[in-house]
């Protein structure tokens, strides 16, 4: 139920009148987990809950829109708006990857304005990166415990971006975006990510291509494509990246991840499983087995257990021999 | 007029068939009688001096809500085997949901205490080997009555074999917890019999006989009607 603030808005033209309030909406997820990780105590979890507003506005020109989004992370363990933007991603040495694409910033998840119309949607601000919306999601958002969905992203919810949104044609869109942050890097354009996706009658084809030259470069292709067929869902997800240090030469790390998934929906009940394989060209591979049981309570209620088992110690996969219990609220 | 008497004949006719009793090539489900009958009151002497009395004291001091929380626990352990043999006769939908309440009702039920699955809406079934068997298209051979175990046929007594071995009671390393885990499980059972049992009336023998084949049939069946075939039980 998405919650409009009239309330808010009544309170708010009380001290200022003349401010049309627009159609804004108050959504949020909390999502609390109980992890039984090997060789951690159990934990009452945060499942990355999160709280929002987002609406649009009319500005007077035929058939466009302006549309924001503000969403922040809410700790449901612990009720801090505190921690990073992203859980833990860890580079190939286990430190933390620190850069535009990863941004330290508390908590904030999203803060994005835009306009949208015909001719697409621009944003600009702190958004979901084309690349995470049409690859990585494709075999990661049907997971609720994010350390189990997540094995490696660094481009997700890229800060200091603009971007580019094509309408659907035919099922076809385009995306770009672009980050440009002072503060990082030498260039102007500190990363750039081009993607297509193609969506119709249950297939989902993506592609997606990131130049990061933000402190070294990096390049990631991804391809990801799912298939809905009856009560299941296919998923696959391919990508490369290639690393190469301050003087141009190959970092020697170059990665490449591959995922494949399947889904089964039987009413309330999904039963998924998938299977990870991350292959480093300097580093430990990993192979991780994930298995979750979920069930709908109503339209907005979810528990579910999801399990996740890598065979090696790569840092970049923290799931390992790891139990999740969770419950789960959206409004 | 004379097709009008020529209608009332038919239906006459029709009427005296449909009256008749219909005497189709029985099958005698029941051709080791006098043996079945030795082990009936074998069994039937060990439950009215035994385990009645011990369950229905169990019933007499145990909180209805404890009782139920029991009842669940064992429920919950033979959704193991319901699973697995849902995946055996190819019933993956069920299957799933077998795992689902088994994952829902260990966790947030508290390790099977609490069946929090079906008010969530996963459909509880229950199957074991010898309906699998069943499924495969094993006859059940002649009906037989088990010293301790009670009413079975041939098919569903060899089933009893693989469902112990499937039963997670049955891979308790500890004797003294295993055992004390079947002891209860039996007394949980007899216990919930004790209304039921209220119903029998007649030569018990072959009330219990008849019941136990019509249910096993219905259960194979899944309760769906049109494959109900009274000549195999």
């Amino acid at each position: 139920m998405k919650k409009s603030l009239i309330a808010l808005a009544v309170a708010g033209a009380l001290t200022a009148p003349m401010v049309a309030q627009a159609d804004a909406t108050l959504y949020g997820s909390m999502r609390v987990l109980v992890v039984d990780q090997d060789g951690s105590d159990l934990d009452v979890a945060d499942g990355v809950s999160r709280i929002g507003i987002k609406g649009d506005v009319d500005l007077g020109i035929d058939g466009v829109k302006g549309i924001y989004n503000f969403e922040t992370r809410l700790r449901a363990d612990t009720g801090e708006f505190a921690g990073s933007d992203s859980y833990s991603i860890k580079d190939d040495d286990g430190d933390a990857i620190d850069d535009a694409n990863v941004s330290a910033a508390a908590n904030a998840r999203l803060a994005n304005i835009g306009i949208t119309g015909d001719f697409g949607t621009a944003l600009a601000g702190k958004m979901y990166a084309p690349h995470w919306l049409w690859t990585s999601a494709v075999t990661d958002a049907t997971w609720n415990d994010a350390v189990i969905g997540t094995v490696r992203e660094s481009v997700l919810r890229p800060s200091n971006t603009l971007a580019y949104i094509s309408p659907n044609m035919s099922g076809f869109q385009a995306a770009i975006a672009l980050v440009a942050d002072a503060a990082t890097g030498t260039d102007d354009v500190d990363v750039t990510n081009v993607a297509v996706k193609y969506a119709a009658n249950g297939l989902h084809v993506g592609l997606s291509y990131v130049d990061d030259a933000s402190t070294a470069s990096q390049d990631q292709l991804g391809l990801a494509a799912s298939y809905t067929m009856d009560a299941f869902k296919f998923s696959a997800r391919y990508q490369e990246e290639e690393n190469t240090n301050a003087a141009g030469a190959s970092a020697g790390n170059d990665l490449e991840t591959a995922q494949v998934g399947v889904m089964y929906t039987m009413g309330a009940t999904t039963l998924q499983a998938r299977f990870t394989n991350i292959d480093i060209d300097n580093g430990a591979d990993a192979d991780q087995w994930a298995v979750g049981v979920q069930q709908m309570l109503g339209s907005q209620g979810r528990v579910f257990l999801e399990y996740a088992d890598a065979e090696t110690g790569y840092a970049g996969v923290t799931a390992n021999d790891r139990l999740s219990v969770g419950y789960r609220l959206d409004f | 007029m004379k097709s009008k008497l020529r209608g009332l004949l038919v239906a006459g006719t029709v009427s005296m068939m449909l009256a008749q009793p219909v005497v189709a090539d029985e099958v005698n489900v029941d051709p080791w009688e006098g043996f079945n009958r030795a082990m009936f009151s074998f069994n039937d002497g060990l439950d009215t001096y035994a385990l009645k009395p011990v369950s229905q004291g169990y019933k007499a001091v145990m909180p209805d809500m404890a009782e139920k929380g029991v009842s669940n626990f064992f429920e919950n352990l033979a959704d193991v085997g319901t699973m697995i043999n849902n995946l055996l006769q190819g019933k993956f939908e069920n299957a799933g949901q077998d795992l689902a309440r088994i994952s829902f009702n260990s966790t947030f039920g508290l390790a099977g205490l609490i069946d929090v699955a079906s008010p969530m809406g996963i459909e509880k079934h229950e199957e074991d080997f010898g309906q699998t068997f069943a499924t495969w298209g094993a006859d059940s051979g002649p009906y037989l009555v088990l010293p301790f175990f009670g009413p079975a046929t041939v098919r569903d007594g060899l089933g009893m074999i693989p469902d112990t071995l499937v039963d997670p009671v049955h891979h308790v390393d500890d004797n003294g917890a295993r055992n004390a885990l079947y002891v209860t499980r039996v007394i949980d059972q007899r216990a919930q019999l004790l209304e039921s049992e209220k119903l029998i009336s007649g030569d018990k023998y072959t009330f219990i006989r008849d019941a136990y084949l019509q249910k096993r049939a219905f259960d194979i069946a899944d309760g769906d009607g049109e494959n109900y075939d009274e000549s195999n039980f």
